[in-house]
């Protein structure tokens, strides 16, 4: 008899389970808990997603290749002749790189290169809510928690976002524009530095801070990351002044910033490998707390 | 167990291409994208009932937090209620034809967008709900209106060889259904 009862209200009772499962999830939401739900399902789509991307772009790959038959013998000759000439300029350019290194060695100056992990965009939010992008490149390429993620937009390299979250095979990055993001920048002219913010999901621009009312900004101007932080290497370009806010009152200039980056069709990243400087980040909380 | 197999399987290649690049152009460039999941949990409840709609909703509604990196829980619950209020009207109304459950597709995104405002006012600001609310229901209702009526066709040609064992067993679902009330 009870299983009967049990029977007739089982929408009623499913419901309040579900219900009730929801809000704790809600409510424990950041918690170990959530994480390990979240990894149980990351293992069976992020992979899904991969292979679906990969084989799209295969696909692609396979159309793009029978239209361009015809002109591939014309290339091929071509080619031919730009790689004897190329040969020649890379003997040139080993000498000159050799003779770059030795001369800053000599200069004193520190020299440094960033390298770089390729990774594609397998993933957006589903829904209209979050902004977060998922790469196809995780621990296993040696990709750490608050690397700094780049992208081209015209040639140009400029700053996406920085990683925040990784797996074996998959890393999280949390876009320059969403309102969590704080990235050290500096007027290109000027050389001013302050803090840029994401503003909102409605709105692509970003707000930088902190920038002295006494200090002549225009719009147009170019902006860059200042390397204060420990996160972003210095000079990487961000976007461009959109927007100075005159005001009469305050201390600082309310400026609005337009991203390089496009994030809407963005397709693949380059993400820099170097580790975050945490006695930077350190010395930076204790400083706010 | 056929069916839930067939949903989960069907869930998970909705997730992927909602949560896909190519998907997401859709927004970038009318600021909304239609809700196939939404589409799914609607028809789902319709043909199936209340029980189904609630039980479907709540994993699909799962699904989707754990791709979005969001805060787990919300579309659960969202989707959760949708089940539950599409399955309820779809008890009610006994015809099945395809414009009921378009309509009742369009009532399922006004309930998905009160409930997202309600539960965004906790996290973010008066702007982003305003837009929140404009984006969803100006663009997003049309573009899921419009996705609505193939993804239906398809649904229903496909559910008697994908979902339904045989016959009697909808007949049967469906008077269960409308036992629940």
């Amino acid at each position: 008899m009870p299983f009967a009862v049990l029977l007739r209200f089982k929408s009623l009772i499913a419901y309040c389970l579900l219900t009730l499962f929801s809000v704790s999830c809600i409510i424990f939401s950041g918690t170990n808990f959530s994480l390990s739900l979240k990894n149980i399902y990351m293992f069976s789509i992020y992979p899904l997603q991969t292979a679906g991307l990969r084989i799209t772009r295969s696909l692609g790959r396979i159309y793009e290749n029978i239209n361009d038959i015809n002109n591939l013998q014309e290339e091929l000759n071509l080619s031919r002749s730009r790689l004897v000439k190329l040969e020649n300029t890379m003997v040139s350019v080993e000498e000159l790189k050799r003779d770059n290194i030795r001369l800053r060695k000599i200069l004193g100056e520190r020299f440094e290169m960033d390298y770089v992990e390729y990774a594609q965009v397998v993933s957006k939010d589903p829904q209209n809510f979050f902004m977060t992008i998922v790469v196809d490149k995780g621990s296993a390429n040696g990709i750490e928690v608050g690397m700094p993620v780049i992208g081209y937009a015209k040639g140009i390299k400029a700053v996406v976002g920085k990683v925040i979250e990784v797996k074996r095979n998959h890393s999280k990055i949390l876009p320059l524009i969403d309102q969590n993001s704080q990235i050290g920048a500096m007027l290109d002219i000027s050389r001013n530095a302050g803090v840029l913010r994401g503003q909102s999901i409605k709105n692509t621009l970003c707000y930088l801070q902190f920038i002295d009312k006494s200090i002549e900004v225009e719009e147009g101007e170019l902006v860059v990351t200042s390397g204060m932080g420990g996160v972003f290497p210095k000079g990487y370009v961000i976007g461009k002044v959109f927007n100075v806010e005159k005001k009469n009152y305050g201390l600082f200039h309310d400026i609005y910033v337009e991203p390089t980056i496009d994030l809407s069709s963005l397709e693949e990243v380059y993400i820099i490998k170097r580790s975050v400087n945490t006695e930077i980040l350190e010395l930076t909380d204790n400083e706010g707390a | 167990m056929k069916r839930p197999i067939v949903v989960i399987l069907i869930s998970v290649v909705l997730v992927s291409i909602q949560a896909s690049v190519a998907y997401d152009l859709i927004r970038s460039f009318t600021t909304s994208k239609p809700d196939m999941l939404l589409i799914f949990v609607a028809f789902l409840a319709f043909r199936y009932g209340l029980f189904e709609g609630i039980v479907y909703g709540f994993f699909i509604g799962f699904a989707q937090d754990i791709v979005s990196g969001g805060i787990l829980g919300i579309n659960s619950l969202i989707f959760l209620n949708i089940g539950l209020c599409v399955g309820y009207f779809s008890n009610k109304i006994y015809s099945k034809s395809l414009s009921a459950g378009i309509i009742l597709t369009s009532i399922a995104l006004i309930i998905k967008t009160i409930l997202l405002i309600f539960v965004s006012m906790i996290y973010l600001d008066f702007d982003n709900v305003v837009h929140l609310f404009k984006s969803e229901l100006l663009i997003g209702l049309p573009l899921t209106i419009l996705l609505a009526s193939p993804m239906f066709i398809i649904l229903e040609k496909l559910s008697p060889i994908i979902f339904d064992t045989n016959r009697a067993n909808l007949g049967k679902n469906i008077s269960n259904s409308h036992n629940d009330d």
